[in-house]
Formats: structure tokens, C-alpha cells, sequence
């Protein structure tokens, strides 16, 4: 191992470290807080509110290839997903292939 | 009731029936970026299996290939993944039922992800206590196993894959997530949780894009719950 990918490993070890931080305090607050509980329901929004943001985000400004094709482009190929998943009755695999095999196609137009 | 070895395969199963695949999709995106940024196959599985976040992964890859300081790639990363914070608070109590908090749910919080999460919300409720841990379990490592191999099939594959291929797994991603969201659009409460953090997201991003995830989370969510709660005050009367 060359020193610079020992030097990686470390990184990436403590980046994981930093990431498994706030699972393992989540664990620990979970185990202090009672689920019926108004503070319970508000984090239940906030990690909903923090996904859908997310993936709006996505959507909307996306980083790298996705970012040389237009919004209408990446907007119609979830709805092309949206409404295959719709039809198959709530089949993920179909609703998701439809949107993304369209996408290619999309962007020729 | 399944025997606990039964619920971890109906998570195994359910996950590759599905997730697996789709995310797969997302992390062949992810090992041929490691390989485009100049990482070798070796650190490309480490990052998968170390820190199981992808966008943490990607920041990670960027930030190194732009030279970013180590201090500032690991705050970076770090701050990307609070979202496992109120993820795993609103997840355990599912998980765990009356059972008192131990050594297992703190090793299962590793393999926590969106899906993970998302499968484990809609599906535990209605399973027996005994069989909601094995079966997120079984759920999450073969999450885990699954992506870091196609993480390596992107890695020594991406020169030969053509570029429709490729935004056809990019596109894969958002869409995955709004697919699996989308029927919690109907619970009034996560509802509006959802609608606000769409709003809220991408004009966050254009104002500060670092903190923009921890910003929806707090503002979109902290609205959801105020006007449900308003609107629950108001049905009472």
C-alpha cells in the first residue's frame, strides 16, 4: 500500500466515523424519547422534510452528467415514472425503469 | 409469526426483488466516478462499506479530487449524514418496540439508509416484534453487500459504458426516491412533510448550498407539524 492510499484509508475511516456519529446518537436519544410524544411526530417531519428536499433538489439543480439536461426533461421522466408506477398499481420496479429508460430518449428530443 | 432467520430473508428478498437493484444503479454511478476522480478499486469498496451514505461518498470523491483539506472533506461529510439523526430517532422506536435499547441497534444503525429506512417505516408496523429487527437487518446488508459490488462493476466497467447507459442510471436515483415516497403523501401529516420539503429543498440549495439538507429538514418539517397541529386544533373545536 503506497502512502497516499494509506493516508486515503484514514480519511475515508474517519469520515465514517463522522457519518456513524449522529446514527449512534439518534440510538441513544431514540431510547430517551416516547414515541406517542409531540417532540417524536416533529422529528418524523423533519427527516421527511429533509428527503423530499433532497430529492427535489436533485430534480431541480442536479450536479454533474444530469446538470447538461433540461428541467422539463428530468421533470417528465419522474412523471413518465410516476404514472407507470400508478398503473401497475404501486410497482416500483416497472415505474422506475419506465422514468429512466424514457430519460435517454427524452433528452434527444 | 416467521421464525427470526424467515423475517432476515424476507428483508434479504424484499431488498434485491427491488432496492437493491435500483440503488445498484446509483452506486455503478458512484465506482465510476472513484475511478474517474483516481481512486483505486480497494478505497472504492472501503468507502461503500464505511461509510454506506452515497451522497457523503460523493462528496467525498469530489472534494479529494478538487484537493479540498482533510479537516474540510471530513466536516462535509459529517454534516451530510445529520440527516441519520431524526432518521434513526423516528426509525428505533418502530424497530425496537418495548424491547430496552442494546449492542444490536446500535450495530444495525450502520446499515441504516434512505431505503432501508423507508422499507423499514411502511413495513414493521405491521410485522410481530420479533421479526422487525432480522428483517431490517436482512434488509440492510444485502443493501450494503449489493452496492458495494456494483460500485466495483462501475469502477472497472465505466470506459466501455455508453453515455445513454449512464444518465439512464442517474436518472434512476431521484426517481427511486420519489417512487418509494410517494404513497406517504396521503398521511395528512407526512404529507405536508413532503410538499414543504420539495418547496423548500432546492431554494435552500440556491442559497446556501452546504447546509441546504439540514435547512429543509428543520424549516419544511418544523412547518408540517405546526399546520397539522393547527389543523387538528381546529377539528377539535
Amino acid at each position: 500500500m503506497s502512502d497516499n492510499e494509506l493516508y486515503l484509508t484514514g480519511l475515508t475511516l474517519a469520515c465514517a466515523l463522522a457519518t456513524y456519529l449522529w446514527r449512534g446518537l439518534g440510538v441513544w436519544i431514540a431510547g430517551r424519547i416516547n414515541t406517542e410524544s409531540e417532540v417524536f411526530k416533529w422529528v418524523t417531519c423533519v427527516a421527511y422534510a429533509m428527503l423530499a428536499g433532497l430529492i427535489s433538489r436533485m430534480v431541480f439543480f442536479p450536479i454533474g452528467l444530469l446538470a447538461e439536461s433540461a428541467l422539463w426533461q428530468r421533470c417528465l421522466s419522474v412523471a413518465i415514472g410516476l404514472v407507470v408506477y400508478t398503473l401497475t398499481r404501486g410497482n416500483l420496479l416497472w415505474g422506475i425503469l419506465a422514468g429512466s429508460a424514457a430519460f435517454p430518449f427524452l433528452l434527444r428530443i | 409469526v416467521l421464525a427470526v432467520s424467515a423475517a432476515f430473508r424476507l428483508g434479504q428478498k424484499e431488498a434485491i426483488s427491488g432496492p437493491a437493484i435500483f440503488l445498484s444503479i446509483g452506486y455503478i454511478g458512484f465506482g465510476t466516478l472513484a475511478k474517474a476522480q483516481g481512486l483505486t478499486w480497494y478505497l472504492t469498496v472501503l468507502n461503500c462499506a464505511a461509510i454506506w451514505a452515497l451522497p457523503g461518498q460523493i462528496i467525498f470523491v469530489e472534494m479529494k479530487a478538487l484537493g479540498a483539506s482533510s479537516l474540510a472533506i471530513v466536516m462535509a461529510v459529517g454534516l451530510s449524514a445529520f440527516r441519520f439523526l431524526p432518521m434513526t430517532v423516528s426509525l428505533l422506536p418502530v424497530l425496537r418496540g418495548d424491547v430496552k435499547t442494546n449492542w444490536r441497534h446500535y450495530a444495525g444503525a450502520q446499515v441504516l439508509a434512505m431505503s432501508a429506512w423507508t422499507f423499514a417505516m411502511r413495513r414493521c408496523p405491521e410485522m410481530p416484534q420479533a421479526e422487525r429487527m432480522p428483517y431490517y437487518l436482512g434488509f440492510g446488508t444485502t443493501m450494503v453487500s449489493v452496492c458495494t459490488v456494483a460500485a466495483l462493476i462501475g469502477f472497472f466497467l465505466s470506459s466501455a459504458m455508453p453515455k445513454a447507459l449512464t444518465l439512464m442510471f442517474l436518472m434512476s436515483n431521484p426517481l427511486f426516491f420519489v417512487l418509494l415516497l410517494w404513497p406517504s403523501r396521503t398521511d395528512p401529516m407526512l404529507g405536508w412533510a413532503l410538499f414543504f420539503g420539495c418547496f423548500v429543498g432546492p431554494i435552500a440549495y440556491t442559497l446556501s448550498p452546504n447546509s441546504s439538507v439540514v435547512v429543509t429538514g428543520f424549516a419544511g418539517g418544523t412547518l408540517a407539524y405546526l399546520l397539522t397541529r393547527w389543523q387538528r386544533a381546529k377539528v377539535a373545536k
